[in-house]
């Protein structure tokens, strides 16, 4: 999975998109998510929200919002580890 | 004369809440709690940016509404262009709740003409037909330059610009241009009076800031 990472405009989280147009069924993806570790704050259609050490917000679009964090590097391992448990 | 003043940790209400105390108007706020679409800080702004404010006229009370509850709600029942509007909608009706249980006469708010999508002339006739009280916008239409001027003046924008993460269900294409029907359509399939009553029964009162 190939992705582009930032820190978001108010640089207050870290974004992660990915470079292909993937699309991910958040609440399908709730189960794979749990059994990754992952507890689920919230799931909707549009964002689901989940958290391990950090709270990050995922879109249908497969873009991540990591929640106070800025180090490039712990987010795209992040983002590695969620996109191999919803793609 | 009392108003319930609708602040964040923005530049905008702030400012929004200055002028309204410095004719004088006795405030009461309100911050809507968007976890978990946003993170801690812009709470933390909110008090301190309130804290600031008391040096220019009356009021320190700060009713915290948890608002996440809701936008599920919306996010899960309502067409995704409508959430901006249908969010402020449920702002607004907290807020007069509040109003009615302090005595207060009017909602300020810091919204400016055009800033965002929830923020078109067309969306706020639809987000004030949700409340009976009259909504006062100081802001309505100024530049932002000229809030941004404002906000520096009176020593707030430092405090504003404190990174804080901003909402995140805001959408791609979220309607400029909405019709009351529309709106009134996708609120049938919310318990508004059961999210409002929610949302203040949940809501936590500071004082001593």
């Amino acid at each position: 999975m190939i992705f582009v990472s930032k820190p978001c405009k108010t640089d207050s989280a870290y974004e992660v998109l990915p470079k292909t147009r993937i699309r991910i069924n958040l609440e399908e993806s709730c189960e794979k998510l749990v059994k990754g570790g992952y507890e689920i704050v919230v799931t909707t259609p549009h964002i689901a929200v989940i958290k391990k050490i950090y709270e990050i917000s995922i879109f249908p679009s497969g873009r991540l919002l990591i929640k106070d964090l800025t180090d490039k590097k712990i987010a795209e391992d992040i983002a590695r580890e969620v996109y191999a448990l919803v793609l | 004369m009392k108003a319930v003043s609708l602040i964040s940790g923005g530049i905008d209400s702030p400012v929004a809440s200055y002028l309204m105390l410095r004719k004088g108007i006795e405030l009461v706020y309100m911050y809507a709690d968007n976890k978990p679409f946003v993170s801690e800080t812009p709470l933390e702004k909110t008090k301190k940016l309130i804290g600031l404010l008391k040096k220019f006229g009356r009021g320190s009370k700060l009713y915290v509404i948890p608002h996440g509850r809701t936008q599920v709600e919306i996010l899960r029942r309502c067409e995704r262009k409508y959430t901006c509007v249908i969010c402020r909608r449920f702002m607004y009706r907290c807020a007069e709740k509040i109003a009615i249980k302090e005595n207060a006469r009017a909602i300020v708010t810091g919204e400016n003409l055009g800033q965002v999508a929830s923020q078109t002339l067309s969306n706020l006739v639809v987000e004030d037909s949700a409340v009976n009280i009259p909504i006062l916008r100081p802001l309505l239409a100024l530049d932002k330059k000229e809030i941004i001027n404002k906000a520096k003046e009176i020593g707030t924008y430092e405090i504003s610009i404190i990174r804080s993460m901003c909402c995140t269900i805001t959408p791609k294409f979220p309607a400029t241009k909405t019709e009351i029907r529309d709106i009134e359509r996708e609120e049938k399939r919310l318990d508004i009076e059961k999210l409002v009553q929610d949302s203040l029964k949940d809501a936590s009162i500071l004082n001593a800031l």
